[in-house]
């Protein structure tokens, strides 16, 4: 059998984070009630035009920026003709023959995956379906959304590489505020161009469109799939039909989509109820230099400025949220190791059990633990007890209080416990004195349990050494 | 440029009109191209259609209260109240 | 109503009645762009120039017929029947702003807005012995303006006088937040009063315009309405438009393109009229569009998915975009040396009922007065210059700059109170 190698193009939808639908002031909140955030515009009635949102090119911009694009100063919309439900003027307003950014690049490791355009257009609604009525729902909420579109150059070569481009490609959009890239909430959206060749072949084969692909996993078995589909098909002395195919999480396959037509002629034409967006270098600068600092600058200045471990820098910096965080304790004053003990360890705990990758605790909640831990005020043990009872909101001294967790460091009530625990274990005393040094630890033990967990250890040590050893 | 009864099919599709009433319209449609013709014989050089649009002006990206869901769909030809019924998209 | 005039009628006690043509949105009052597939649709909102109008006095006293859409040139096309011309009933009113130039001849309303693709105001207001004004592309508002061709539609009024087109343009114009193609007005867009002035104005009469196929009677009427502004103290002189000829075509093959997008929103999902005897979606569609549309909008419709479909976009559309931009060029290098251009609105009198749908390629080529203006957005007006041996009206266009519309229509103020025909 010859060798095939698998060639892949991504096209990416990303649902922006900006308050307000691309062209109407309808809010973009995730899951509310059916057509309650709708208005004449976004549901295509008579006489409405498009307004467009600025924070949508400006966001547009800074994805284009961080992907390493040229940004098209003067850019226009296009309209996107085709009749479906989803569709209420029957045509998307979208960008083709002037998108906003061209001729990008990202760094996979070893690699750069092109990016051929980034380009604005609107989201459709949502079609349910009725069982009972047999027919579709439609919902408008979602229609007028923001999106951009990346569309990469057929440069990936493996699942793996898509995988990598995907998780830097969340991250970096996630990072600069582009979108939160969910796509449990289809705010991130992958349809995968797959065709194969014969190794060393230089034209590209038939390229088939995968839709429907909800997670990482499904479009890496997707690809796999797709790829052995299309092989087997050319041994067979077959030929690859260029058809888009919708992917079925449940039987591991996908299946060509019923085309209505022999093919879609979308007449694509500038819109002309938009005038040029027309962008000036100095906005774009000004874009770039305040660009958010992306995961790569954060892990970098963690190392520099802070003395982190590289491991510490990438598991910190994994999740926006829990870089922010991070920040903003340390930005209390208190040492960043010491943060990053705590946010690896019991922020991290948390969310995964929680399952959520927010973060309710305040930040100046988890320094003020950290200084009374460092102060000596509440040991350990006693500061992840706070910590559990604070993360989703409280006042921290409050809970030591209320919890009796405050250490005691005032010798007389420690030396009083002391006093007590050598008095009725006189002959654990005269062991140790004897030269059996190991029932230390027991007798610190005692000492602790005596004064309810409010001695601080060093402390007990210390003192308790010192009386032991007074004659 | 004849416009063919098999184009006018493919453009009735297109445009979800009637098939047999679009076909039935050839002769005037090719009359009215024919008229088209002359605009072949006007020089066009120099022209940059993406320079000649006026630049947008940018809306603020905030929010005001949407439509009432009730008066929206009181134009609906078939609703529930909530939303806009259609026969059965396949996909 | 035998004429015909409104869809709606709406009753009023105001003391300035405006009609308004059915293709704009009036709030809680039917609309249906004289269309069955929105013979039912009421608006949950008005169109911009309407609040502004209401707000400043103005009282709706009715929705005027159309043709389809704005799509036609004698108001045959209307879903509702034809509306009849008020100086002879065997002819029709002109068209797609049939029932206002009508309205407004018969004294129904004060003043009437009616709207402008390719010479829907001033051809009807010419047919019918009324003032009708197209305003600059952007001076007013399109929000709320049913579309039929995008970077051509224009409302405007239409009146008696010029005096009464100005004081409705007054109470409407301005950019509009709602409306990214509106513009900012400059300072001298309106005086603060027409004066009617037009001693020292330039005015050119393209050559290209007075060729074969323009009626001897109606050339004679505007050559006297061009001796009259001479009178008055413009100085008239001859001039040429060498790109004119090409017009028609560039016209229609924009508005058709843009029409058939605006108009693929009419699906029956959302509002409007839903077709009967559909088995699924696809039937839906088509059932719908085919028995809510009007043969000559389906035309037009199919033409513009032509032009725009893939192989033909760039010999017709990007084509006739461009031609259009030479047209505007042309008007440019034109009002560097000439504050007006006069020609006819029309190259005949109303035709007689019945004559002209059959031959929609004919019928387009009646409207080479009024669509360069469309493509280069500029303000033009139809004035009254006199009448036939029949008495049938005709109308004479005066052409501006770009938002140069003060002077256009103080201008056409001018020529009226100095005598000129009503």
């Amino acid at each position: 059998m010859r060798q095939y190698e698998t060639v892949i193009g991504l096209e990416t939808h990303v649902e922006l984070a900006t308050e307000s639908k691309i062209f109407c002031s309808c809010s973009t909140k995730f899951g509310s009630e059916a057509n309650t955030q709708c208005c004449p515009v976004c549901t295509g009635m008579p006489g409405t035009l498009p307004l467009l949102n600025r924070q949508v090119v400006e966001l547009a911009v800074r994805a284009g920026l961080a992907l390493g694009c040229t940004i098209n100063l003067q850019n226009q919309f296009d309209r996107k003709n085709y009749f479906y439900p989803d569709l209420p003027k029957a045509y998307q307003i979208s960008q083709l023959y002037q998108p906003i950014c061209i001729n990008g690049g990202v760094d996979i490791g070893g690699k750069t995956i092109g990016i051929h355009e980034i380009h604005m257009e609107e989201d459709a609604a949502s079609l349910i379906h009725d069982p009972f009525r047999d027919c579709s729902k439609v919902d408008y909420n979602r229609c007028g959304v923001p999106l951009i579109e990346i569309v990469t150059e057929p440069d990936f070569r493996s699942a793996e590489e898509v995988q990598t481009y995907l998780e830097l490609l969340k991250q970096r959009l996630v990072y600069l505020g582009v979108s939160d890239c969910k796509m449990q909430e289809g705010s991130l959206r992958v349809d995968v161009n797959l065709s194969v060749r014969p190794v060393g072949a230089e034209e590209l084969g038939t390229r088939t469109e995968m839709k429907n692909l909800n997670s990482f996993k499904a479009i890496g078995r997707a690809i796999d799939y797709e790829t052995r589909r299309q092989i087997e098909l050319l041994e067979e002395g077959g030929r690859v039909v260029q058809e888009t195919r919708r992917w079925d999480e449940n039987k591991d396959a996908s299946y060509a989509m019923r085309s209505k037509e022999n093919a879609q002629d979308y007449r694509y034409f500038p819109e002309p109820d938009l005038p040029l967006v027309s962008l000036t270098a100095v906005y774009v600068e000004q874009l770039r230099s305040n660009q958010p600092e992306l995961a790569e600058a954060k892990r970098a200045r963690y190392v520099a400025e802070w003395g982190l471990t590289d491991y510490d820098a990438v598991t910190i910096t994994a999740e926006k949220s829990v870089a922010v965080f991070f920040e903003a304790v340390v930005a209390q004053g208190v040492p960043p190791k010491e943060t990053a003990n705590w946010v690896m360890g019991q922020v991290l705990r948390r969310m995964k059990e929680e399952e959520s990758e927010e973060i309710p605790m305040e930040p100046a909640a988890l320094a003020r633990i950290i200084e009374l831990v460092l102060a000596g005020k509440i040991n350990r043990t006693g500061a992840v007890t706070v910590f559990d009872g604070v993360f989703g909101g409280g006042d921290v001294d409050e809970f030591v209080a209320d919890h009796g967790l405050e250490q005691v460091s005032d010798d007389g009530f420690i030396l009083f416990c002391i006093d007590q625990i050598m008095a009725e274990q006189d002959t654990v005393v005269a062991e140790y004195r004897s030269g059996k040094e190991k029932v230390f630890g027991f007798l610190v033990g005692q000492v602790m349990r005596k004064a309810q967990g409010k001695a601080a250890p060093e402390k007990v040590n210390e003192l308790l050494k010192e009386r032991l050893n007074q004659p | 440029m004849e416009l063919t009864k098999e184009m006018l099919r493919h453009l009735a599709k297109l445009s979800r009109l009637d098939e047999g009433a679009a076909m039935g319209m050839e002769n005037d449609l090719n009359r009215i191209l024919e008229d088209m013709k002359i605009l072949e014989s006007i020089d066009i050089s120099g022209v940059d259609l993406l320079t000649v649009k006026e630049a947008v002006s940018l809306r603020p990206d905030m929010v005001k209260p949407s439509f009432d869901r009730e008066l929206l769909l009181s134009c609906a030809p078939e609703t529930d109240g909530e939303g806009y019924f259609v026969p059965k998209a396949v996909e | 109503m035998k004429s015909n005039i409104f869809i709606t009628q709406v009753p009023t006690e105001g003391t300035k009645r405006l009609a308004v043509k059915d293709n704009i949105c009036t709030k809680g009052v039917r609309t249906t762009a004289g269309s069955r597939i929105l013979e039912h649709f009421v608006p949950p909102y008005s169109a911009t120039a309407v609040d502004r109008l209401m707000a400043a006095g103005w009282s709706l006293c009715g929705k005027t017929n159309m043709d389809e859409f704005g799509m036609g040139s004698t108001g045959e096309t209307s879903f509702f029947g034809a509306t009849v011309n008020p100086v002879d009933p065997s002819r029709v009113a002109g068209g797609s702003s049939s029932g206002s130039a009508a309205a407004v001849a018969l004294g129904l309303c004060d003043a009437a807005l009616g709207t402008d693709t390719g010479g829907s105001i001033r051809q009807p207001a010419a047919y019918c012995g009324v003032t009708g004004f197209k305003p600059s592309y952007g001076a007013v508002s399109r929000w709320g303006l049913i579309a039929y061709a995008s970077s051509l539609d224009q409302i405007g009024p239409i009146g008696k006088t010029a005096e009464d087109c100005y004081q409705v343009l007054r109470d409407m114009c301005g950019q509009d937040e709602r409306d990214m193609t509106s513009r900012a007005l400059p300072a001298d867009f309106l005086p603060e009063g027409l004066n009617g002035e037009v001693k020292g104005l330039r005015v050119g009469m393209p050559r290209e315009c007075f060729g074969g196929g323009l009626d001897s009677e109606v050339e004679a009427a505007v050559r006297a309405c061009g001796a009259k502004f001479s009178d008055l103290g413009a100085e008239v002189s001859d001039c040429s438009m060498p790109s004119f000829s090409a017009a028609v075509a560039a016209y229609y093959v924009i508005a058709c393109a843009e029409a058939s997008s605006n108009l693929s929103r009419y699906d029956g999902v959302k509002y409007g009229f839903r077709g009967e005897g559909f088995e699924n979606l696809n039937e839906m569609y088509v059932n719908t569009r085919d028995q809510g549309f009007g043969s000559e909008v389906q035309r037009r419709i199919l033409l513009g998915t032509f032009v725009l479909s893939s192989g033909y976009y760039d010999a017709y559309y990007k084509r006739a975009s461009a031609v259009r931009e030479v047209i505007r060029r042309e008007f440019a290098r034109l009002f560097e040396e000439y504050d007006l251009l006069l020609m006819p609105t029309t190259p005949t009198v109303a035709p007689r009922l019945g004559e002209s749908l059959s031959d929609p390629a004919t019928m387009y080529k009646a409207d080479l007065y009024t669509v360069p203006v469309n493509l280069a957005g500029l303000p033009a007006i139809s004035v009254p210059c006199g009448v036939n041996r029949d008495g049938l009206p005709i109308g004479a266009q005066l052409i501006g700059g770009f938002m140069k519309d003060g002077l256009v229509l103080n201008a056409a103020y001018g020529f009226q109170q100095g005598g000129g025909a009503k």
